[in-house]
């Protein structure tokens, strides 16, 4: 709770919030703020209609309402994504921290298994695995997973390279705790911010390529998504119509959403690694400098609200003087 | 002692820091000065200031966060403050030279040291590059590093710490300076190369007749090799003199228990310590009063409420900041 | 001396050796070793302290680590309270290990700063299972007021201590499980001047209350004679001269020993075995590297009354007993008067 209202102070971290909590609540409510079914093809027989009244988004080539497509949309996009974010996660942090902690065998098959992941190329695998394993959503959610989890180990297992090495872990060690204590008690905790940062980030990643799977016919073909939805008007000749409604709120929803994401992504990662230097509280600074170089301000004055602490980098010149 | 010219001269000087909790007053009206040939020791515990001194005294405080408010530093008679950054570019490593800590993040690890000494030299000398480099090989020769003329191939991992050390000095006396600021030069080396690196500072201080600022935690070595001491507390300096006085009759009461808490190697095992209470303040929000009396066992409500000036005790070169003046005698 | 009057040592070590492979090359090929610690022997009595002091390299702090297993030991045995833990597998190890503690260098990094204070003085207790959760609460609360710490530290992180206070935690947190040995490496050069005294002056009221042993690892000598009973001069994975703390301050016989004292800054307090130090030569060079040690007396390249025998391959200089417990390993010990 405590990191969600830190969160809320920094203005990335409320864009964040507010997108990521309006995506869910659309995705949670979708029949009741459809105003149409959105499975319902050719609806009142009102095939490529301008938006307008009725249709406040219009329709596409086979009569769907595209204002219904696009909040249905939102519950495939947040699933693929919310659950491969989960999945790469739980999957990746324990082979990175086995990888790392354990060390030998363990890690050099782990490792090497992360290469070969690494060195495949992804989409024709995708579409590949996707052919083969068919198209329903949650294979899609396996296929990302299986591709997806290497990057977060190896980058999981590095952390874990440095903080075996701290002398906490040592202490731990000389008080008889075994492997598993020390990877649950001190190794977890230290590598959950990378973990949960990254999990969102991830999640982002993953909506952009499931749209981009569906964009190229390989979707779910039962449910509607926004990737789909693109493809739908790429196949339906929408620039050739004219029918900018159909590319431009699905192309919206997609980027909207995955900023927000993005923004609660690296909010979380401000909140969560105090360290990185808070740029508005340098300026900040800087302001309380050039008051008080111009002698106006006191030190009592200079004072400076905001709550982390910043490290005192910045650039290395002369001190301004009054003299 | 020295000649009695002046060489650096630091009058109020005041460093704040700005950050997002408020203003860190890490200098705060600083005086002392240095005559040529004597080594200043400023001697205080890490936070209290006197790493920040020296890097105003070279106007190197990052900024921001950091400002020099006021004050005044001469060297040589001339005002560093009022200096443009370009004027101030040739009086580091010309007049006033500066050595670090840790010699391994102050040299450039992709090259050579024997070109980080010819740079050094080009810096402040229009020298050509081959006189610059058996001047650098010299130099290295004068720092005692053996066989020179190999070692200036050589990258700074090769080299061992206390010869690290030795080629940051190289460097550092490049221009012969006429002030060198030694920052903790020997924190990060082993007892019997600090010895070495200690004893090559001050033969070195003798033959170029440079001033020393040398700064420390560690009263062994103010003992070996300081002439003066500035012990500094909380941003300000409460004691000054000569080491002799300073060392064996301290005045102010953070002194004493300083020295005091210290082991001392020809003590008999089990010696028991003298420790100080509590910790540093927080400079953010310095105690009212005299800075050290949370601390301080000799503390009255006076020392609560009147910041102490430095006023003379005893003699007119010991001065310390205390209420109690130089009234207070100690048993010994 | 007291040596044989407290009957079994509670820590004895007995030629230890910690060897590091030196590998190279695609298959890991060990080209050569590391002798971090080369054949160390010392022993312990309980509520004793037994200082080991050395410059960097010197192999102590892998010493103090190879002594609680957490390296693993080449060569040799190590004796704790009779028993020898050197070839004990883990979970034998792990009732062992209620007895010997360590506590760290830094502060900084011995405290998982994800961690509440609460958590990281009870880890020992839930490793080892001991009490009920509202026992170790009450337990964790009356090892922090041992330390000097306020009760109420335990709901706070480690970030919002002093230096000073942290390795007050690391301390209680080695008190958890009442120990009898705590090994400390170096435990207040990380500290301010003022602080030292205070967690110096702990720990020695610690061992006076619950009669604990001390191995006291550190490089500043003077604090090494303060902390001492009994002490051993480390130098290139080798003990070269051991006795209790002041004989061997007074009475310095290695060349080694000699060199170190006259090196320590602040000569002008100088007792009479200083003088003779400042008589003596200062040490040129640096401690060569333990990947490939000088043959003979590890010391002898930078000694200045090394001779032919000191230099000969392959034998290290004999040892002598120059009064009660007082060991050098050297050819031309320096006369004791």
């Amino acid at each position: 709770m405590n990191v969600l209202k830190r969160m809320w102070r920094l203005p990335r971290g409320r864009i964040g919030i507010c997108i990521t909590v309006a995506v869910v609540l659309v995705a949670v409510f979708a029949p009741l703020l459809a105003p149409y079914n959105p499975y319902d093809i050719d609806q009142r027989d009102a095939r490529r209609m301008r938006p307008g009244r009725g249709h406040w988004l219009g329709t596409d080539a086979f009569g769907n309402d595209i204002l219904s497509k696009l909040i249905y949309g939102a519950r495939v996009s947040l699933i693929v994504g919310l659950c491969t974010g989960l999945a790469v996660t739980v999957v990746g942090t324990f082979m990175g921290i086995l990888a790392g902690y354990t060390g030998g065998w363990v890690d050099t098959v782990i490792m090497r298994a992360c290469d070969v992941i690494f060195v495949v190329p992804g989409l024709p695998l995708m579409i590949l695995l996707a052919n083969y394993l068919g198209t329903k959503f949650y294979m899609i959610i396996v296929i990302f997973t299986v591709l997806g989890w290497a990057g977060m180990a190896r980058m999981i297992r590095s952390q874990v390279l440095s903080v075996r090495s701290r002398d906490f872990v040592a202490a731990s060690r000389s008080i008889g705790a075994s492997k598993w204590h020390i990877m649950a008690e001190h190794i977890l905790v230290s590598v959950s911010p990378l973990m949960i940062v990254n999990g969102v980030l991830n999640a982002a990643g993953v909506m952009v390529a499931e749209a981009g799977l569906s964009f190229l016919g390989f979707g779910d073909p039962t449910a509607i998504s926004w990737g789909k939805m693109l493809f739908e008007a790429q196949s339906g000749h929408a620039l050739l119509f004219g029918a900018w409604w159909w590319v431009v709120p699905p192309g919206l929803a997609i980027f909207v959403t995955v900023f927000g994401f993005m923004m609660a992504g690296y909010a979380l990662e401000e909140v969560l690694n105090p360290h990185i230097p808070r740029r508005q509280a340098f300026s900040a600074m800087r302001r309380q400098m050039r008051k008080f170089a111009a002698g106006r301000g006191t030190c009592a004055t200079a004072a400076v609200a905001g709550g982390a602490a910043a490290g005192t980098g910045g650039s290395r010149q002369g001190g301004v003087t009054r003299g | 002692m020295g000649s009695g010219e002046c060489v650096l001269d630091v009058r109020d000087l005041a460093t704040y820091f700005f950050t997002p909790r408020g203003c860190v007053r890490a200098v705060d009206g600083v005086s002392f000065s240095i005559e040529r040939g004597v080594t200043l020791a400023l001697v205080g515990e890490s936070g209290c200031g006197k790493s920040a001194t020296a890097l105003s005294v070279m106007r190197l405080v990052p900024s921001p966060p950091g400002l020099i408010v006021r004050g005044s530093v001469k060297l040589d008679g001339r005002e560093l403050l009022s200096l443009s950054e370009a004027e101030m570019c040739s009086v580091r490593g010309g007049d006033a030279a500066m050595i670090f800590q840790e010699p391994m993040t102050s040299l450039n690890p992709v090259y050579t040291v024997g070109a980080q000494v010819v740079e050094a030299i080009m810096a402040h000398h229009a020298a050509d590059r081959r006189k610059a480099r058996e001047l650098a090989i010299e130099l290295l020769h004068k720092v005692g590093i053996p066989s020179p003329a190999q070692r200036a191939s050589d990258y700074p991992h090769q080299l061992s710490g206390g010869m690290r050390q030795r080629v940051m000095i190289a460097m550092a006396l490049a221009a012969r300076p006429k002030l060198l600021i030694a920052d903790e030069p020997t924190t990060a080396l082993d007892v019997t190369v600090q010895a070495q690196i200690l004893d090559l500072i001050s033969s070195l201080q003798e033959e170029l007749n440079m001033a020393v600022l040398l700064i420390t935690h560690d009263f062994g070595i103010v003992r070996q090799a300081a002439d003066r001491v500035a012990v500094m507390y909380a941003g300000q300096i409460v004691e000054q003199g000569s080491a002799g006085e300073v060392l064996n009759s301290p005045k102010h009461p953070y002194t004493r228990a300083l020295i005091d808490s210290v082991p001392v190697v020809d003590a008999p095992s089990g010696t028991r310590l003298v420790s100080i209470d509590g910790a540093a303040p927080n400079l953010l929000d310095p105690p009212a009063g005299c800075r050290f009396h949370p601390r301080c066992s000799r503390a009255s409500a006076r020392c609560r409420e009147f910041e102490p000036e430095l006023a003379a005790v005893g003699s007119d070169t010991h001065i310390a900041r205390c209420a109690a003046g130089g009234g207070l005698r100690y048993d010994c | 001396m007291t040596v044989s009057s407290m009957g079994q040592p509670l820590l004895d070590v007995r030629d230890l050796k910690v060897h590091f492979p030196i590998t190279s090359g695609l298959f890991r090929k060990v080209v050569g070793a590391v002798r971090a610690v080369d054949g160390v022997s010392f022993a312990l009595e309980p509520g004793k302290t037994f200082g080991l002091a050395g410059e960097s390299g010197c192999g102590k702090t892998t010493l103090a680590r190879a002594i609680l297993r957490l390296e693993e030991p080449t060569d040799g045995k190590v004796f704790f309270d009779g028993a020898e833990i050197t070839s004990m597998s883990d979970a034998q190890l792990t009732a062992v290990r209620t007895g010997m503690q360590m506590v760290f260098q830094d502060p900084y990094s011995s405290l998982n700063p994800r961690l509440n204070v609460e958590r990281i003085v009870s880890e020992p207790l839930r490793v080892h299972r001991v009490g009920t959760e509202r026992e170790r609460h009450e337990r964790v609360a009356e090892l922090l007021t041992t330390v000097g710490l306020p009760p109420d530290a335990a709901a706070r992180h480690p970030h919002e201590f002093s230096g000073g206070q942290r390795q007050r935690i690391g301390i209680a947190r080695a008190l958890a499980l009442r120990p009898k040995l705590i090994v400390a490496d170096e435990p207040v050069s990380s500290l301010d001047v003022s602080i030292r005294a205070q967690i110096l002056n702990l720990m020695r009221n610690l061992q006076d209350e619950l009669g604990i042993a001390y191995v006291f690892i550190a490089h500043d000598l003077a604090l090494v004679r303060n902390m001492s009973h009994k002490v051993g001069i480390m130098y290139l994975g080798h003990i070269v001269e051991t006795a209790s703390s002041d004989e061997l301050f007074l009475h310095p016989a290695h060349p080694y020993t000699l060199a170190l004292l006259a090196a320590v800054p602040g000569a002008e307090t100088g007792g009479r075995a200083r003088e003779r130090a400042r008589r003596f030569a200062p040490l040129e060079g640096d401690v060569p590297s333990p990947a490939c040690p000088p043959s003979g007396c590890p010391f002898h390249p930078r000694c200045a009354r090394a001779t032919e025998e000191c230099r000969e391959a392959g034998v290290f200089p004999p040892r002598h007993e120059l009064a009660p417990g007082h060991l050098v390993w050297c050819h031309h010990p320096l006369e004791t008067e």
